[in-house]
């Protein structure tokens, strides 16, 4: 509307100077007398074609400045529609990404500049007088988890020759993503331990247990979780057992690793994972320490986790 | 040799002492237990102040990480709770009037809470859960 009110008055500014032109001619039509008059009488009062002269001059700078003001609003009305038209694209895009957030197929991605809504859109359950996302946990829903660490351990058992003993860290993180009423659908996840936390209650064996980890030159063991196979899948009970499948990295070795796991549900809605497996050190580069030709660990180990996992959001699109 | 029978003699000994693997029962970590407490019907002058949650457990904890209630004498409170459920965790704040009568705290909004004290915590319930606030000191 304010680019067609300013097309409108530029035009109406154009037809007044033009009439307002008219007019001065007819002015100046007027003021020319023509008279006849011998030679010998003398000229008297001012000259009528420098007066003429002057006026024309006049309304040529008149149309000139015309010119200029025309351009000029040319120029605005463009500058207002590019700027209208700009508007008019991010509120189409911010439309679409929400059409798309609905589940909307074929739907292009939001660009980064707009909004989207972050939360859900129709919470059903309330919980001292907050309103709860209905499936914030859903045993059939895709989730994302993060590690509890202060509820989380793993560790090993390890045979000596006088006896056995254990290490164990809290010093855990990590992320996992699955349904859990269907874990084999495109699980993934990474679990990371602090190797140089590993703990087994005795001051020398543990430096010699970060010796043979190669602490100063990888600080952490990593198990990448690509693969489940469920064995059971309970969901009246919450309960899924199966064996997780990965890549696991001690000391910077890196090789496929299985273990057996069961995955329950505690009061808080947090995921209680267990599971133990053997390992070979020697598959990862891991000398046994060895005391006096004689104080020796068994190369084969057993692995364990004991983890706790919360929910926090939905899982990516790849594991839904 | 008589530094290394030493050492193995030692080793010996801290073997001795600290034997044994762990017990696959003994792995994890549970989480704090209460210890046994004598809960009693909160009156309106325990609510008052300001309450932190410690242990949110049922339904409500598969979206509720943390829950904040402040109680004002007045009869008005405000709360805020990290809610889970979208892409992200959010915080949700809200306020209103409240009322206790025979231990049970009505926030306005239609969910009746038994409230329930022992000490400095307050236990709220629902059939959609249960929470454990511990009463925090303003600073």
């Amino acid at each position: 509307v304010f680019g067609r009110s300013l097309q409108v008055l530029g035009v109406l500014a154009l037809a007044g100077l033009v009439l307002g032109s008219l007019g001065a001619l007819l002015v100046v039509q007027r003021r020319v007398e023509v008279t006849f008059a011998d030679g010998a009488e003398p000229a008297r009062g001012p000259d009528a074609m420098a007066e003429l002269r002057a006026d024309l001059e006049g309304l040529r700078a008149d149309v000139r400045a015309i010119g200029i003001g025309l351009a000029e609003l040319h120029g605005a009305l463009e500058a207002s529609a590019d700027e209208r038209e700009r508007a008019l694209r991010s509120e189409l895009a911010a439309l679409r990404a929400q059409l798309g957030a609905a589940g909307e197929p074929g739907a292009p991605a939001a660009p980064p500049e707009a909004p989207v809504a972050t939360s859900e859109p129709a919470p059903e359950k309330s919980f001292l007088a907050f309103r709860l996302p209905s499936e914030a946990f859903a045993f059939d829903r895709a989730l994302r988890f993060e590690l509890v660490s202060s509820l989380s351990r793993v560790g090993f058992d390890a045979e000596s020759t006088l006896h056995d003993f254990s290490g164990a860290t809290a010093r855990v993180a990590g992320e996992l993503e699955t349904c859990l009423a269907r874990p084999e659908q495109a699980p993934r996840g990474e679990i990371r331990v602090e190797a140089g936390a590993l703990a087994t209650g005795e001051a020398e064996r543990d430096v010699e247990m970060q010796k043979a980890l190669g602490v100063a030159e990888a600080p952490t063991l990593r198990f990448e979780w690509q693969a489940f196979e469920a064995a059971e899948v309970d969901a009246a009970a919450q309960r899924v057992r199966g064996v997780a499948r990965g890549t696991l990295t001690i000391r910077g070795t890196s090789r496929p690793f299985a273990m057996p796991v069961r995955v329950a549900v505690d009061a808080s809605k947090r995921l209680e994972i267990t599971g133990e497996a053997p390992l070979s050190l020697a598959a990862f580069g891991v000398e046994p320490p060895v005391k006096l030709g004689v104080l020796s660990v068994a190369d084969e180990v057993t692995i364990w986790i004991a983890l706790r996992a919360r929910a926090v959001g939905p899982a990516a699109e790849g594991a839904r | 040799m008589k530094a290394g029978f030493g050492l193995a003699g030692a080793l010996l000994a801290a073997a001795c002492a600290r034997g044994g693997a762990l017990e696959p029962a003994a792995r994890g970590v549970a989480p704090v237990v209460e210890e046994a407490r004598t809960w009693r019907p909160a009156e309106a002058r325990d609510l008052t102040g300001l309450f932190e949650s410690r242990a949110i457990e049922g339904e409500a904890a598969g979206a509720l990480w943390k829950v904040y209630y402040h109680f004002a004498v007045n009869g008005s409170y405000t709360g805020a709770a990290l809610v889970i459920g979208g892409a992200q965790p959010e915080f949700q704040t809200l306020a209103g009037r409240w009322t206790l009568a025979d231990g049970v705290l009505d926030l306005g909004q239609g969910e009746r809470l038994a409230a329930r004290v022992a000490g400095d915590e307050l236990e709220l319930e629902s059939p959609g859960g249960r929470a454990r606030l511990v009463r925090v000191a303003l600073q």
